[in-house]
C-alpha cells in the first residue's frame, strides 16, 4: 500500500508529575494508509484522545514519532480536520460563519460557492443564516462535520463526533458520515466508545486499553461499501463486533468494557 | 434572519409604569409632609419646588448635565481604552499580569475623593481633572472583566482554531474578543455609572461647569431647589445612559446565553 499516510511509532506521554504522574500512552504503533477509515475504541482515560491530539499536533507528545503525510504532526498546514465531541460552535457566527472560519485563517480569501457547497454536502443549506442556538444537537454537529470538510482535507480526526448526541439521533448520523466520507475519500481516524458505531463506519478497528493506554489489537472489517444500516443483524458484523469486545476485554483492568 | 432573541419585548409601560407610580406616591407623600409638617426649604424642598426649578430652566440643567455627561463619556472612553489594551496584554504575559494587577489594585483601592484635590493641582481647572478621574474610577473594573474574558474561551473552539493554525492574533480577534464581549458589557454596566461619580465628584474641586458645581454653588448659597434639581438630572442622565447600555449589549449579545430565550 505504499507509505502509510499517518505514521506513529513509540508514542508515549504521561500527564502531571512529580510521581502522581499517570501513564496516558505507552509505546503506541499505529499506521493508517491513505483513504483508510480507522476507529479507536477503548475504555475512558485509555489515552485515545491523547493520541488523536498528538496526531493533529494540538498536543507535544513526551516521546515518538509521529508523521502525518511524511511531515511531522507538529508542523501542520492546514490539511486536518478536527471534529470533536461537543461541536464548539462560535455562539456569534453563522451556520456558514462558523463554516466559513477555517477558510479566513491564515488570510484566506473565503469563497461564499465554497461554504455553499459544504452546507449542502451535510443538508444544512436551509440553515446558513441560523445561529447555533437555533440548531438541534444533531444539526449543530453537522455544522461542526462541514466546518471540518471546508478545507477538503486529507486527513480528518474526530474525537467521539456523536458522543454527544442521542441514540436514534446517532444511529442516523453514523451511516450519514460514512456517505460524507465515501464522497471524500479522506483518512479517517475516529475515537468512539461505541463498538457498533467502530464496525458500522471503520476498515479497521484498533482496540486500546486502559492505564496505560497500548493498543491491544486490531480488527479488520471486511464489510463492503457503502454500507447500511441493516448490515448490523448481519453475521459477518457481529463477528466483528464481537472480536473487538473481546480485545477489549483482554486490555481492560475490570474486565468491564463500556459496551 | 435571526429571530428576535430574548423574551419577548413587554410594551414600554409594563416597565415604566410600576416604579413611576412608586417615584409618584413617595414624591406625593414628601410633598404632603412638607406642607403639613411646614419644612423649611432650605432642610428639605417640596417636590413642587423642585420640580418648578427644573422646569423653570431647563436649559441650564441641560447645559451643566451636558458637561457632566461629556466629561464621564470622555474619561469612560479613556479609562476602558486604557484597561482594555492592558487587559489584553495581561492575558498573554503573566509577567505583565503580575506586574500591572498589583499596580491597578492600588489604583483602586486608593479612594478617588482623595486624589481629585491632587488632579486639580496637576492638570488644571478645566475638563481635564474631571475626565482624568472619570477615567481612573472605570478603569479597573474593566481591566479585570476584559482579563477574564479573554480568558473565558471554550476549549474546544480553541481546539479548533489551533489545529487550523490560527495564529495568536487570528485567536484574539476570532474567539478571544467576542467571547470577552459579555465580561466586557458587565464592566461597562458597572463603569458607566462610576464614570459620572468620577466627572460630579471632579466638578465639586473645581470650576463653574457640570452639575457637580451647580450641586456645591446651590449648596453654599442653601438653595435646596436647585440642588435637588441637579440631583434629579443626574438621576435622569444615569436611567438613560444604562438604558442606553442595556439596548447595545442586547443587540451586541443576542448571542449569548443570557439573552436567548429559554
Amino acid at each position: 500500500m505504499g507509505d502509510p499516510h499517518i505514521f506513529v511509532r513509540g508514542l508515549a506521554h504521561a500527564y502531571g508529575s512529580n510521581g502522581g504522574a499517570t501513564v496516558a500512552l505507552e509505546s503506541v504503533d499505529l499506521q493508517v494508509e491513505r483513504g483508510e477509515f480507522v476507529s479507536v475504541v477503548g475504555p475512558s482515560g485509555g489515552g485515545k484522545t491523547t493520541l488523536l491530539r498528538c496526531i493533529g499536533g494540538l498536543m507535544e507528545p513526551d516521546a515518538g514519532r509521529i508523521e502525518v503525510g511524511g511531515r511531522p504532526a507538529a508542523r501542520r498546514n492546514g490539511d486536518i480536520g478536527y471534529v470533536f465531541q461537543d461541536p464548539s460552535l462560535l455562539p456569534w457566527r453563522t451556520v456558514s460563519g462558523n463554516v466559513a472560519l477555517p477558510l479566513e485563517i491564515g488570510g484566506g480569501r473565503v469563497d461564499p460557492s465554497r461554504v455553499a457547497e459544504t452546507l449542502d454536502a451535510v443538508g444544512l443549506t436551509g440553515f446558513a443564516g441560523h445561529y447555533p442556538h437555533q440548531l438541534s444537537g444533531g444539526m449543530a454537529q453537522r455544522t461542526a462535520f462541514a466546518r471540518a470538510l471546508v478545507m477538503d482535507p486529507e486527513v480528518l480526526l474526530m474525537d467521539e463526533p456523536l458522543g454527544a448526541l442521542d441514540e436514534i439521533t446517532r444511529a442516523d448520523m453514523s451511516v450519514y458520515l460514512l456517505s460524507l466520507w465515501e464522497r471524500s475519500q479522506s483518512t479517517v481516524v475516529m475515537v468512539t466508545h461505541s463498538v457498533p458505531e467502530a464496525v458500522m463506519t471503520s476498515d479497521r478497528v484498533v482496540v486500546m486499553s486502559s492505564r496505560p493506554g497500548r493498543i491491544v489489537g486490531a480488527v479488520d472489517v471486511p464489510l463492503a461499501r457503502p454500507r447500511e444500516r441493516t448490515l448490523e443483524d448481519t453475521p459477518e458484523f457481529l463477528a466483528c463486533s464481537s472480536r473487538v469486545r473481546s480485545l477489549l476485554l483482554a486490555g481492560s483492568d475490570s474486565g468491564t468494557p463500556d459496551h | 434572519m435571526p429571530r428576535t432573541p430574548g423574551p419577548a419585548l413587554r410594551p414600554l409601560m409594563w416597565y415604566v409604569l410600576p416604579p413611576a407610580i412608586a417615584l409618584s406616591l413617595a414624591a406625593a407623600v414628601c410633598e404632603a409632609w412638607t406642607r403639613l409638617a411646614n419644612i423649611p426649604t432650605y432642610i428639605f424642598p417640596a417636590p413642587s419646588a423642585v420640580a418648578a426649578r427644573l422646569a423653570g430652566d431647563p436649559g441650564y440643567f441641560a447645559t451643566h448635565g451636558a458637561v457632566t455627561v461629556v466629561e464621564a463619556a470622555a474619561g469612560f472612553l479613556l479609562g476602558s481604552a486604557i484597561a482594555v489594551a492592558l487587559g489584553v496584554a495581561m492575558s498573554y504575559s503573566r509577567t505583565a499580569e503580575r506586574t500591572l494587577l498589583p499596580i491597578a489594585l492600588l489604583v483602586k483601592v486608593t479612594p478617588v475623593v482623595a486624589v481629585a484635590p491632587l488632579f486639580v493641582i496637576w492638570f488644571g481647572f478645566g475638563s481635564g481633572p474631571k475626565i482624568l478621574i472619570a477615567a481612573l474610577i472605570t478603569f479597573f473594573p474593566v481591566m479585570v472583566n476584559t482579563l477574564i474574558g479573554l480568558r473565558s474561551v471554550s476549549p474546544g473552539a480553541l481546539d479548533f482554531l489551533r489545529s487550523l493554525d490560527a495564529s495568536d492574533l487570528e485567536v484574539l480577534l476570532k474567539l478571544r474578543a467576542p467571547s470577552a464581549l459579555p465580561y466586557l458589557f458587565a464592566a461597562f454596566r458597572i463603569a458607566v455609572p462610576l464614570s459620572v461619580i468620577g466627572a460630579v465628584v471632579g466638578e465639586w474641586f473645581t470650576g463653574d461647569r457640570g452639575l457637580g458645581s451647580v450641586i456645591i454653588v446651590a449648596h453654599n448659597n442653601i438653595d435646596m431647589p436647585t440642588l435637588f434639581a441637579a440631583v434629579v438630572t443626574l438621576a435622569i442622565i444615569g436611567v438613560t445612559l444604562t438604558t442606553v447600555l442595556a439596548y447595545v449589549e442586547r443587540k451586541v449579545l443576542f448571542w449569548h446565553e443570557s439573552f436567548i430565550a429559554t
